[in-house]
């Protein structure tokens, strides 16, 4: 067990379950955020003595980087398509050190089940949830009513889901879904 | 600028994908240097049609002033009806072929690959319902209108048909295909966990490139050649129509 506190900060419920599940078994500690920013550092984590944030990118500027590694922390900012493996460039390693590989490695060792799921950031939370609607075959009004939110609105996500995942059709996004563990092939008409 | 004294050897020269067109035409190969209007007087095609189908193609240059020329109607029907036969022929058994030894190569991944085939499945049958409906009603009418034009004559129950499913209606119900092929390429390009089989998986996405790019153009022969021609004369064969004296 490395005693290194591992602070996971991700918008999707299911990207920081399914870290949270990963890294847990290799370090002392590992707590989970949806949001940070400098004050929150500030006033909880700047304390810890051995930490690694491992962060989504929209979190990250350059102001914030410079304060945490000048606390001595690690620093890990995760692309939007990263897929678990740190050597396809697709983590950037803002302060690399031995300890940041090993932590990496810890990632990139995970199962192929399990890194899918950690590329599914590239879809916010609320995005996700309509997607799983989508490849169970919903309608818009449906997927309005189970969400508490208008048709306009199932919409406008369903529009920004295609934009971001380049994928139009039903079928071709209960793929996406699949692969992504956001549903099940058992319950999918591919 | 391509034109009938052009050789075909230097059309192909200056893009591979005219072989595709000469293949469905069942052009063969070797034919020296003959220009494109002895290649046509040749093989019976009318070649301000090959012309402007290649220019279509070939540059994307749009057809003008069709509307006048209906009796490149017949040669324009023909060579949809290859390309439908080519697609099913060529690129689809040969997508599936690849998926194939993907599968037989990597067992292993059998669900992954069980979505790229139930995918590709899916599409194939849209496609054939698609091709089938041109086919079996679209390109009859066109054909059946071009032969009344003709004999400048108009059944009455021909005259009906006109009236109650002109081509207007193929026009506005037009599938895009070209969407699904699209998804089926950025799901392997961007979301699946790529292939050992990588040549297998490159010549997939290689066919999956050149079958989007060719239905869309076919689409656009449609649309653009096809459907102005036929508006123009469903008109004329209207006014053949003499009430209940044929």
């Amino acid at each position: 067990m490395k005693q290194f506190v591992i602070c996971v900060v991700a918008d999707s419920t299911e990207q920081r379950q399914r870290l949270t599940c990963v890294l847990c078994p290799h370090y002392q500690k590992v707590l989970s955020f949806s949001d940070i920013d400098l004050n929150f550092y500030k006033k909880h984590l700047m304390g810890f003595e051995n930490l690694c944030l491992i962060v989504s990118s929209q979190f990250i500027n350059d102001w914030f980087a410079d304060v945490v590694r000048a606390n001595h922390h690690h620093l890990i900012q995760l692309a939007d398509d990263f897929t678990g493996n740190y050597r396809e460039t697709e983590a950037i390693i803002l302060r690399a050190d031995s300890t940041d590989v090993e932590i990496l490695e810890t990632l990139s060792n995970v199962s192929e089940e399990d890194k899918r799921v950690v590329i599914s950031s590239a879809l916010s939370e609320r995005e996700t949830e309509v997607l799983r609607h989508v490849a169970l075959g919903l309608s818009n009004k449906e997927i309005a009513d189970k969400l508490f939110i208008s048709p306009h609105t199932v919409i406008t996500h369903r529009k920004n889901i295609t934009a971001r995942l380049g994928i139009k059709s039903i079928s071709g996004l209960t793929v996406y879904a699949i692969l992504k563990n956001i549903i099940s092939m058992d319950d999918a008409d591919v | 600028m391509i034109n009938l004294t052009t050789k075909l050897s230097d059309l192909i020269h200056a893009d591979v994908f005219a072989l595709s067109i000469l293949q469905r035409l069942e052009i063969p190969l070797g034919f020296g240097d003959m220009t494109i209007e002895e290649i046509c007087h040749k093989h019976h095609l009318h070649p301000q049609f090959f012309l402007r189908m290649t220019r279509l193609f070939l540059y994307g240059e749009m057809p003008e002033e069709v509307e006048n020329e209906p009796d490149l109607l017949p040669h324009l029907i023909d060579y949809l009806q290859c390309t439908h036969k080519f697609y099913l022929i060529n690129h689809v058994p040969l997508i599936e072929k690849y998926i194939g030894l993907i599968l037989k190569n990597e067992p292993h991944r059998s669900n992954d690959i069980s979505l790229l085939i139930r995918f590709f499945e899916k599409y194939k049958k849209e496609l054939i319902t698609h091709l089938e409906n041109e086919d079996q009603q679209v390109f009859p009418y066109v054909l059946r209108l071009h032969q009344c034009y003709e004999k400048k004559e108009c059944a009455p129950e021909f005259y009906q048909e006109i009236l109650s499913n002109p081509v207007a209606g193929f026009e506005e119900t037009h599938d895009n295909l070209d969407e699904k092929l699209n998804d089926l390429k950025n799901i392997i390009i961007k979301y699946l966990p790529s292939f050992q089989s990588e040549h297998e998986i490159h010549q997939i996405l290689i066919l999956l490139f050149q079958l989007e790019k060719d239905i869309f153009q076919h689409a656009q022969l449609e649309d653009l050649l096809m459907v102005p021609v036929v508006k123009k004369i469903e008109i004329a064969v209207l006014s053949f129509y003499r009430g209940g004296d044929q």
